[in-house]
């Protein structure tokens, strides 16, 4: 191995900084050279050409660009960290990493521990010092993770789910072919492979007697090489299948054969000993593969939907559970509403099928209210109105009726209301990002997190994480470690600063297992770490994991207060469902909420008294409502509420309901004596009032005010 | 993953069906070549002579006509003598490269190979020389 250079030039004039560098680097075992100026950096260029420059963004006189541009003019290959202070914009980036070829821009204040990993990444600290370890799994061969999924077949449904759906975007349809391509080749690789299986002990046993027969006639040459072709051709060929071992034993017997000197009776036996030892080894490995392959893969189904269904004794048993078994749904069912909120209080539904002739409850629709506080969650629902009493839309859609079934209740309409209530209930699907310069990689995780129901975006440059993050509104981020420019620690503490995304779990995902690079991971705010290469199963349960987590607590996209949707998260939401209704020509409509005087109820009835009307204000619309409608917190007291294929009319009246149940809520307060507040609203209809989020909502906003000068 | 302009047209060496068959899979299932197979060098020259293809992916170990010899034997031909050549070989020590290269080969593959990368490894090839 040729001289390493060791030697590196940091240059800034802050003297803190200069002294800090330098000592981290001295500890690491470099040579440092420090400079306060461009002019001092030249000279110590020109005195002896540094392995790293660490340039200062700002710099006297001459800055640390313009400086990079004319070390540039006549040395191509120099490595160059550039530190700043502020995080920079995608073109000076580009520019940074494309014409200056900087190597990686790092933000100030560094973080020591990152810093030295950053750097160690581009030159290693010398030999004498701990580096951080090679990555290579010993001969894991890359595709065996992907290889022995069972899933594939249930990636290609989703994927072709995607396609045929018409709400996917055309870009995203061009990547979808190509992943589906990807999995599909996959896919007969590996039912290749399972046939190879079978002729694997078969091959095997020829090396096994190639080799008893060579081992039994030493002076044979011949058959010497024939054990040597045998061994070669499975060492190709079982490699290449991903059974890499048996391919590494098979290249050893070679080896040994290649020593092995018919002429010669020295150290033979050494030889002939070690070659056996390999055939038993191996034969061994393959009777394993064997033994392991054939048995049937566990026919793994998406998670189908679960219902209860609150039904009179007797009531159509036949055709609900027909149409729970054209549907895969786990059904269950209770003859009354008490029930059927016992049963909720004790298990987990999806969904609620309720009969209204049951709802004996007080009020319109109370059951479902009820099974609803007890899920503590907005299940969809699904009203059979088998009296045949005339109910308002209005009615419906504030009772929170994903499915209304009126009349007759056969097989074919109940099983397609449960459709109806899977695909509402999976409205909101937990999203991720994968930032990855590898598009190989990100196209792994899609293919692994699509059919578990997880939405994934990737992201190649890192540079724009931002602006992506405001659009996709992720709930988890899984972070590449190693990205040419900007490390994934950067991104990480670039993301960590700003308020909106300091919640969001991060996992790393990285090739150093070694305790240095988890220690990395967890400095630079990271959840979690995956190694590479990242295998299906642990993939899916961490995500899994911390979207659970993330999703019942704090979401940078869910109002800590409320638990509704937050303004941004809602308009991101409401614009993906305009799309969708402008497509389908349906109409949409956007009602607001306001507490009257919330700004007053501190004042008069004490401390958290704004804060537990919020809180009510929230179960109530999550109570209320179908589950596919959107319901966010605009601010202070108001609310906006989305419905889809509603107009302004109906919504209206939807909202009088809405008031009818508030006017009936007492609140306590820190005064002694329970208060009640009003509460105004005001609608508006796409696309008459709007074409967009904004506009919506600001007609709605100016209604609002109207109404308020009129009272 | 990316398909070349140029390439329509893959003709496979290799005595051993199972490489035969995981090789065709990955190239023909990731890109829009077509692939056709040959089991022997003499098959080989046969089967090149009639399709005229755009690539020879050619196995050194071969049972009578070894790789290196089907090379040469394809030079002689007029038709064929353009069409690069590609081998594949468990065996790749550095004097073996620069013959294989001698003798006018575009690139090695080396054994064992990823099915889902050989597209990538072939085009690297290519572009490169």
């Amino acid at each position: 191995m040729s001289e390493q250079n060791t030697y590196i030039l940091v240059i800034d004039d802050d003297k803190g900084f200069r002294d800090l560098v330098g000592d981290l680097l001295k500890s690491r075992g470099y040579e440092v050279v420090l400079a306060r100026s461009a002019k001092e950096a030249t000279a110590a260029i020109e005195a002896k050409r540094p392995g790293l420059a660490i340039v200062d963004y700002r710099l006297p006189e001459v800055d640390g660009m313009t400086w990079i541009t004319k070390v540039r003019e006549h040395d191509d290959t120099l490595p160059i960290i550039l530190c700043t202070g502020n995080w920079c914009d995608q073109k000076t980036f580009n520019w940074l990493r494309n014409i200056l070829k900087v190597s990686q821009v790092i933000q100030k204040p560094i973080v020591p521990e990152l810093f030295l990993h950053t750097l160690e990444n581009i030159i290693p600290p010398p030999a004498n010092v701990p580096t951080a370890q090679n990555d290579e799994d010993t001969g894991s061969y890359r595709v065996q993770p992907i290889l022995d999924s069972a899933q594939l077949d249930e990636s290609l449904e989703h994927i072709e789910q995607m396609l045929a759906d018409e709400d996917t975007y055309p870009e995203e349809i061009e990547r979808l072919k190509k992943l589906k391509r990807r999995i599909e080749t996959q896919n007969a690789i590996k039912k290749a492979r399972d046939t190879f299986i079978k002729t694997l002990p078969e091959s095997w046993g020829e090396v096994t007697t190639a080799v008893k027969r060579a081992r039994e006639n030493p002076r044979n040459l011949r058959l010497l090489q024939d054990a040597m072709g045998v061994a070669h051709k499975i060492k190709g060929t079982a490699g290449s299948y991903g059974f890499t071992k048996v391919g590494q034993f098979a290249e050893r017997i070679e080896d040994f054969l290649i020593t092995v000197d018919p002429h010669t009776e020295t150290e033979q036996e050494v030889i002939w000993a070690e070659v056996i030892r390999c055939v038993v080894e191996g034969t061994q490995i393959v009777e394993s593969i064997v033994r392991e392959k054939p048995t049937p893969e566990d026919t793994y189904k998406l998670p189908s939907i679960s219902c209860l269904a609150v039904t009179p004794e007797g009531a159509y048993p036949g055709p609900l559970k027909g149409a729970a078994q054209d549907v895969n749904c786990e059904l269950d069912m209770v003859g009354s509403s008490v029930g059927a909120i016992v049963k909720f209080g004790k298990q987990e539904y999806d969904s609620a099928l309720i009969d209204l002739a049951l709802d004996t409850t007080s009020g319109r629709f109370q059951l479902a209210r009820e099974l609803r506080q007890a899920a503590k969650r907005c299940i969809p629902l699904c009203f059979v109105n088998s009296k045949e009493e005339s109910y308002s839309q209005a009615d419906i859609v504030y009772g929170g009726a994903s499915v209304f079934l009126d009349g007759d209740v056969t097989r074919g309409n109940l099983s397609e209301a449960m459709q109806i209530m899977t695909v509402a209930g999976q409205m909101r699907r937990p999203r991720v990002l994968c930032v990855d310069d590898d598009p190989l990689l990100s196209g792994f995780v899609e293919s692994v997190l699509l059919p578990a129901g997880i939405k994934v975006r990737s992201l190649n440059e890192p540079i724009i994480i931002l602006d992506v993050m405001n659009e996709f509104q992720p709930d988890l981020l899984l972070l590449d470690v190693i990205m040419p420019g900007l490390t994934g620690y950067e991104v990480c503490r670039l993301l960590k600063s700003h308020d909106e995304w300091k919640q969001i779990p991060v996992i790393f995902l990285t090739s150093k297992s070694d305790s240095e690079g988890k220690r990395a991971a967890f400095t630079a705010g990271g959840t979690d770490f995956l190694s590479k290469p990242v295998l299906v199963d642990e993939l899916l349960s961490r995500v899994k994991a911390h979207l659970s987590k993330t999703l019942s607590e704090v979401s940078t996209r869910v109002d800590p207060q409320s638990k509704v949707l937050t303004h941004q998260a809602l308009a991101t939401e409401c614009e993906q469902l305009i799309n969708l209704c402008g497509q389908q020509s349906q109409s949409l409509s956007m009602g607001i909420v306001s507490i009257v005087d919330f700004e007053e109820l501190e004042t008069l009835y004490g401390a958290f008294s704004a804060e537990h009307v919020v809180g009510k204000m929230g179960e109530l619309l999550k109570e209320r409502f179908r589950a596919e409608d959107l319901r966010g917190r605009l601010e202070d007291g108001k609310f906006g509420i989305i419905l889809a294929g509603e107009p302004a009319d109906t919504v209206n009246e939807v909202f009088q309901l809405l008031k009818e149940d508030w006017d009936k809520m007492w609140f306590p307060s820190a005064r002694g004596k329970e208060f009640q507040t009003a509460l105004n609203f005001s609608t508006a209809e796409f696309p008459l009032e709007g074409d967009n989020f904004e506009k919506l909502r600001d007609y709605a906003l100016s209604g609002l005010k109207n109404r308020s000068v009129l009272s | 993953m990316t398909s070349s302009a140029y390439i329509k047209q893959v003709l496979l060496v290799d005595d051993d069906q199972n490489i035969r068959t995981l090789a065709q899979m990955g190239l023909e299932g990731l890109t829009d070549w077509k692939v056709d197979l040959a089991a022997s060098g003499a098959e080989a020259i046969s089967k090149a002579t009639e399709l005229q293809p755009d690539l020879i992916i050619l196995d050194v170990m071969m049972p009578g006509m070894d790789g290196p010899t089907t090379l040469s034997e394809l030079r002689k031909v007029d038709s064929l003598m353009a069409i690069p050549v590609i081998f594949m070989t468990a065996k790749a020590q550095t004097h073996e490269v620069e013959l294989y290269q001698k003798l006018g080969a575009k690139g090695i593959i080396t054994k064992p190979f990823d099915p889902m990368t050989l597209p990538d490894d072939i085009q690297g090839i290519l572009t490169k020389s």
